[in-house]
């Protein structure tokens, strides 16, 4: 009887139901509650389905590069990897000792020279909240990628799956994206 | 690209399927993805929020949602439309994060209220429509997660069944029985709200919210 309100009958099945319906009292009543659930529940859902989102494709494209990070280690990862929290942990205790990260550090884990100092490094990938400053932001988080300083992130993702197959070079952001 | 020649490429983009849009996207083309993007991030969001009844989390779900799409492209097979593989594992999000308890549904009203009932209304009907659906919502959160999907992507992202059984992947008859069992539970409990005008259960009265599915009885006239 539901289906009726699913759209999943038939018309002659559909039909059928409401003739017995005029003439059997439970089944009308049922038939009544069934739409008053279903106009009730369509109604409630109404303010929902007109919430959106300006979400821009740019935030996908940097979250697809950053995950998983917890397979690429993050000294290895290059720039971008310092955005995880073990790394925000150390920026900040850094931050703390009024120190150079340098000294924290094991030798093997030091930034090569081309990256100066985590600190500002780690201040440079937070990233801005307004949307023109992001995409530039981003802009420049991806050509750290790319960098020679930096090696390539390549992601496991169902066997294989490589990072660089995707350019980044500035032309693929400006996408003309519909407001 | 000059400014018409862009919005020219966008407008072919959005006449494309899925399925083609997925192929340019693994050949490099950024735009067929970002034209997925804004194909279905609103929908996204919307199955999130009304799972997890917060936005910024429902944003991070669609941002999840298509980083893993974007990560899979390579093994994306659409046999017509990414919406059943995309809804998917936003619903696998969505259920891995814990909705917020308590916040029932105010925040998601607010915004929308006005353009929802731009025709004149007194401001006690308006309360009132609002209490109707928060009793709605609240009702529909009394479900378990399985049947409760099922309400939340028919009612609310507007797929029909078929739809739903590929998202949730299982039968279509299953999907259906999910859904009779909803609303009946749905039915008991809204009938406890004179407001509705549901008669009180005389002849199923599933209230306790231990009992399973196959206690309640079916409606009369019902198939099987
Ligand atoms: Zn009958």
């Amino acid at each position: 009887m539901a289906d009726l309100f699913t759209g999943e009958l038939h018309v002659r099945e559909r039909l059928e139901l409401e003739a017995h319906a005029d003439t059997c009292a439970r089944c009308d009543s049922a038939l009544r509650d069934l739409a008053t659930i279903s106009v009730s529940l369509d109604r409630a859902y109404a303010p929902l389905r007109q919430r959106g989102t300006l979400l821009s494709p740019a935030r996908v494209r940097l979250a697809a590069r950053l995950e998983p990070r917890t397979v690429v280690p993050w000294w290895r990862a290059g720039f971008v990897g310092r955005l995880s929290e073990a790394t925000m942990a150390l920026g900040f205790a850094a931050l703390v000792l009024g120190g150079s990260l340098d000294l924290a550090v094991k030798p093997d884990a030091i930034p090569s020279a081309s990256t100066p100092s985590i600190i500002k490094d780690y201040m440079r990938t937070q990233p801005p909240y307004e949307e023109a400053a992001y995409v530039r932001w981003l802009r420049f988080q991806l050509r750290a990628i790319g960098g020679a300083s930096a090696p390539a992130v390549r992601y496991p993702v169902g066997g294989q799956f490589d990072v660089e197959q995707f350019t980044s070079d500035d032309a693929s952001f400006n996408t003309g994206a519909p407001r | 690209m000059t400014e018409p020649a862009a919005k020219r490429s966008t407008q072919n983009e959005e006449r494309r399927t899925d399925r083609e849009l997925v192929y340019a996207a693994r050949a490099g083309d950024m735009l067929a993805f970002d034209a997925l993007f804004y194909r279905y991030r609103d929908g996204i969001f919307r199955l999130g929020l009304a799972i997890t009844k917060d936005p910024s989390h429902a944003e991070e779900i669609a941002v999840d949602t298509f980083s893993r799409a974007y990560r899979a492209l390579a093994r994306l097979e659409p046999e017509g439309s990414l919406r059943p593989w995309l809804y998917r594992v936003a619903v696998n999000l969505s259920y891995n994060r814990r909705p917020r308890k308590g916040v029932i549904l105010s925040p998601l009203e607010d915004s929308a209220n006005d353009t929802f009932q731009s025709e004149d209304r007194s401001p006690s009907v308006l309360a009132e429509q609002a209490e109707l659906r928060r009793i709605v919502l609240a009702a529909v959160d009394t479900l378990g997660p399985k049947h409760r999907i099922v309400v939340v992507l028919h009612y609310m992202n507007g797929l029909n069944l078929a739809e739903i059984a590929q998202v949730v992947d299982c039968p279509i008859g299953t999907v259906k029985s999910r859904l009779h069992y909803a609303l009946r539970r749905l039915r008991a409990h809204l009938s406890a709200h004179p407001e509705f005008g549901i008669e009180p259960m005389t002849l199923l009265v599933p209230t306790s919210r231990r009992m399973v599915a196959p206690a309640v009885e079916p409606l009369p006239g019902e198939p099987q």
